[in-house]
């Protein structure tokens, strides 16, 4: 839909919104803070907020300036998410692995993404925590099988132990990229970049099964 | 000033009969007593900054030696030229007589004990009675270098001094070279036996004090006047004496500078000849030249006054030039001659291990385990004799490594005296630099105390320098604002024509484009303009502002309200709404939740002050700058409240609309749709994030119920 305003130019610096949903307290903050400071419950953070959070990266020759943009998770602001999640290129789900309800939540949210932004936003979905492995109640196969349905990439991830973030982040801009220069090649028609295009694919591929299974709209 | 000159005099003849030629001379100069007494009281009254000191010191040390001989020349000219000071016996000499009597005898026990190989013969001497009195002034002070080693050694100097006195004034020169390298001392004092104890490296605070001494005693013996025993005379005299050699020294620096063009060469050496010749009924000539020296003084007075304000500062060092001179003094007596050579290749010795020392990679000597307890700790015992050697050879290894040629022959240089000394000898070095290390403490101290003031300082410099930029911001916005208000006077033809236009339109993007239009036009008729021909980036950024800001005031009611009534309606209605739901929301309300942690600044009177003042601005970008102060203000006080987490969105959403509700701003719709209109698209980053948080939260807060 709207991922063009902020998607890659040709001056092959590319801006992408990114924007945090999952339920309050599975570690949307933490995960943030982690990525871009490298710190986690610092006594010493200079950071004043967490909410809106930059990063600079240079992927493959080319620079990515990542805006991430942290959102209230609780369900009383679950109506306010269309505001949230407007012209994102990428979205990161987060679940707490040790809360069956904020997987819950998860889906709900890629429902209602797919409804809205169709296949145009990339999807992660994140499973937090995983230090607390013991107490976990979301099984693995459930989550990286759902996310497979859906399109999306699953990861895991510990904001504590510092654990998958980069991995999710460098990813995810990744296929940013992709879905962007796909993109322009449907516009331009004439740009022919065929070179670097792995999962993008698989994306538009799946998705046409995705959103017919997701049927009922979330509104809180 | 006169005086001075029979005071070195004094020195030629042996000590009991000292006290009696300083009687004479006393008599015979007419010592004023009351400069005398001010000059006591400056000294007394010294506070404690070794780092004065201590500069004197380097600056002499490093001199070469043609420089020591000015160095001499600018001591005495201070000395005879600075003031009638030499001649006052009685107030300081009670001073500092106190001062030492009243310190513990302790320390100085140790220290003899320290030293007892090299300096038994002296203790037995009239100084031992001396001593303990002398030293305790000491420990309080910083001095620069403690001379402990060296202080023996320079008792033995001075004792030949008073029984040699056909050699005073050629020594005298000499001890001016000596006192800034040791090496050079050493080879003088070998070459002549006689050599006089002459002024040391004004890094040895002993020397000086010795040397104050012998140029003194005369002084201190007016002091004294027919004082009944010769060794409480010497002790007097010496305290005394400290502290006036302590203040030539301190002028040294000044002198040097003041005076080295001033005063002819030849004129110096014959100044510091003068006792002899005085001696020898050449009185007259050396008067002559005294009262040249005087002349070149006076012409500046400003010059006492720093005399003054020096010697105010030197007590720490006069002191430890006194704890040395107590050594000196007694042992002096009964040294010979090669205990006077080992000394001198002792405290040379001393001096380049130091080096050697200081030059050392710090984090490296750990490696060395033995060597390293004995940098510096005098309680080491190891018996090995060739530690030092072990040590100075891995630096030697690394300057060599390192190339650096300076370096490696200094080391070898010091390995070389070094391994010429027994082990208990070396053990006696390693002692010494470490009492030398410790009595530096204070001075380091007070060097980190300057640290901290200067960097004080420039914080507060710092700050100053923020407000003046600030004002000029201010300044230059302001006059930016003129500028552009005589540009648009030029223009008010074609603002009527737009006004015209705007209030046609009827759809929103009409509008927008019509403004922009406009704007674009005016940017591109201000960049025509001669005045902002020259204007810089930031100027016409600001002149933008500007224009855009007179723009939209003068369409304000049309673009606020482009539904006229209906709007105004529309905002009436939310107010009541929040007006309602104010009475009920708490920050514990259901809808909010506000988590318990922040509960403590509720109800962010600051935040509300912000938003606000939301309806003074005029332009959209004024308006979003005023939200965007309005979230900044809320995270910092969530920030605030919880020091275990970094706030996220989860903190902020709630608090957000907390305030809203409490503010009230009036015209909130119409202000979302107004930014939405006519700055959606020029949102950024992080503008844009916090605008969509503030939509957000107007949003939510039409869905509250506050019947619920």
């Amino acid at each position: 839909m709207a991922a063009g305003g902020a998607g890659g130019n040709s001056g092959r610096t590319y801006s992408f919104k990114v924007v945090l949903l999952g339920e309050g307290c599975v570690g949307k903050t933490s995960l943030v803070l982690r990525y871009c400071e490298n710190k986690f419950n610092d006594k010493h953070i200079t950071t004043l907020q967490a909410s809106f959070l930059t990063k600079k990266l240079n992927i493959t020759g080319k620079r990515v300036n990542l805006a991430i943009w942290d959102t209230a998770g609780q369900e009383r602001f679950h109506a306010l998410g269309p505001i949230y999640y407007r012209d994102s290129n990428g979205a990161i789900l987060v679940y707490d692995i040790t809360d069956e309800d904020s997987f819950q939540k998860v889906k709900n949210w890629v429902k209602e993404l797919r409804k809205m932004l169709g296949n145009e936003i990339c999807l992660c979905i994140v499973g937090n925590k995983i230090d607390l492995d013991k107490d976990r109640h979301v099984s693995v196969e459930e989550a990286e099988s759902y996310s497979e349905s859906v399109g999306a990439k699953h990861y895991h991830t510990s904001a504590k132990l510092n654990k998958g973030i980069e991995e999710l982040f460098l990813d995810l801009c990744k296929r940013m990229m992709e879905t962007a220069q796909a993109e322009e090649r449907l516009k331009g028609n004439g740009a022919s970049q065929s070179a670097s295009s792995r999962r993008g694919v698989q994306i538009v591929d799946d998705e046409p099964q995705a959103t017919p299974a997701g049927g009922c709209c979330s509104s809180g | 000033m006169l005086c001075l000159i029979p005071c070195i005099c004094v020195h030629l003849a042996p000590d009991l009969k000292q006290e009696e030629r300083l009687q004479e001379l006393e008599s015979c100069s007419g010592v004023g007593s009351t400069s005398d007494d001010t000059e006591v009281r400056e000294v007394s009254s010294r506070p404690s900054t070794p780092g004065l000191s201590v500069v004197s010191g380097i600056s002499a040390t490093s001199e070469d030696i043609p420089n020591k001989i000015e160095d001499l020349r600018s001591e005495c000219s201070s000395d005879f030229g600075g003031k009638d000071s030499v001649t006052s016996p009685d107030g300081e000499e009670s001073g500092h007589g106190t001062h030492h009597l009243t310190s513990p005898p302790s320390q100085a026990d140790s220290l003899l004990a320290m030293f007892d190989p090299l300096s038994s013969g002296e203790g037995s001497s009239t100084g031992t009675i001396v001593r303990p009195k002398v030293h305790y002034a000491r420990p309080p002070h910083p001095p620069p270098d403690p001379p402990i080693p060296e202080a023996s050694a320079l008792g033995q100097e001075m004792r030949h001094s008073l029984f040699t006195p056909h050699c005073l004034a050629q020594a005298e020169l000499e001890h001016t070279k000596q006192r800034h390298s040791f090496p050079d001392r050493l080879v003088r004092s070998r070459s002549s036996d006689i050599v006089c104890p002459g002024r040391r490296p004004t890094s040895d605070p002993g020397l000086n004090r010795r040397v104050a001494v012998e140029e003194r005693d005369p002084a201190g013996a007016f002091a004294l006047g027919p004082s009944s025993s010769p060794s409480k005379d010497s002790l007097k005299g010496e305290d005394r004496k400290d502290s006036d050699d302590e203040k030539s020294d301190r002028n040294r620096p000044w002198w040097k500078k003041r005076f080295v063009s001033a005063i002819p060469k030849g004129k110096e050496t014959n100044h510091c000849q003068d006792p002899l010749p005085r001696q020898s009924s050449q009185a007259q000539a050396a008067e002559d030249i005294l009262d040249k020296y005087r002349n070149i003084k006076r012409p500046s007075p400003s010059d006492g006054a720093l005399c003054v304000e020096e010697s105010v500062h030197d007590s720490p060092r006069e002191d430890t030039l006194q704890n040395i001179s107590a050594d000196d003094l007694p042992d002096s007596a009964s040294q010979t001659a090669q205990q006077h050579d080992s000394k001198f290749s002792f405290s040379d010795a001393k001096k380049k291990l130091r080096l050697a020392l200081c030059s050392a990679d710090s984090v490296a000597l750990p490696i060395m385990a033995p060597a390293t307890t004995r940098n510096g700790l005098p309680d080491h015992m190891d018996p090995e004799d060739n530690e030092i050697v072990c040590f100075l050879k891995v630096q030697l290894a690394e300057a060599i490594n390192l190339q650096d040629k300076n370096q490696m022959a200094q080391i070898q240089e010091t390995t070389r005296c070094v391994s010429r000394f027994d082990p208990r000898t070396c053990r006696k070095l390693l002692a010494a630099i470490a009492e030398d290390y410790r009595k530096r403490a204070p001075y380091i101290a007070y060097l980190t105390r300057c640290r901290q003031g200067l960097q004080t300082s420039q914080a507060h410099l710092e700050r100053l320098l923020q407000r003046v930029l600030r004002d000029k911001e201010v300044a230059n916005r302001y006059f930016t604002t003129v500028c552009v208000r005589l540009l648009l006077e030029h223009m008010e033809a074609k603002m009527l024509d737009f006004i015209k236009t705007f209030q046609v339109c009827t759809a929103a993007d009409d509008k927008t484009a019509a403004v922009e239009d406009f704007l674009r036009y005016l940017y591109g008729a201000m960049a025509r303009d001669a005045i902002w021909q020259y204007a810089s980036e930031d100027q016409l950024q600001d002149a933008q502002m500007a224009i855009e800001r007179s723009v939209m005031n003068r369409i304000f009611k049309l673009a606020f309200y482009p539904n006229q009534d209906g709007d105004i309606l529309r905002d009436q209605l939310f107010h009541e709404h929040i007006q309602r739901l104010s009475k009920v929301v708490t920050a514990t309300h259901k809808a909010l939740q506000i988590p318990e942690v922040y509960l403590k600044e509720a109800p962010w009177p600051s935040a509300q002050s912000e938003i606000r003042t939301i309806n003074a601005y005029k332009t959209p970008r004024d308006k979003v700058q005023c939200i965007l102060r309005m979230c900044s203000t809320i995270m910092n006080l969530l920030s605030l409240a919880n020091e275990d987490s970094v706030p996220g969105a989860d903190d902020f959403v709630p608090v957000l609309v907390f305030v809203l509700i409490r503010a009230n701003p009036p015209c909130l719709l119409s202000t979302v749709q107004y930014i939405n209109n006519f700055y959606a698209s020029r949102l950024s980053g992080e503008e844009c994030y916090w605008w969509m948080q503030f939509t957000a939260a107007v949003e939510f807060i039409k869905t509250i119920d506050d019947r619920k």
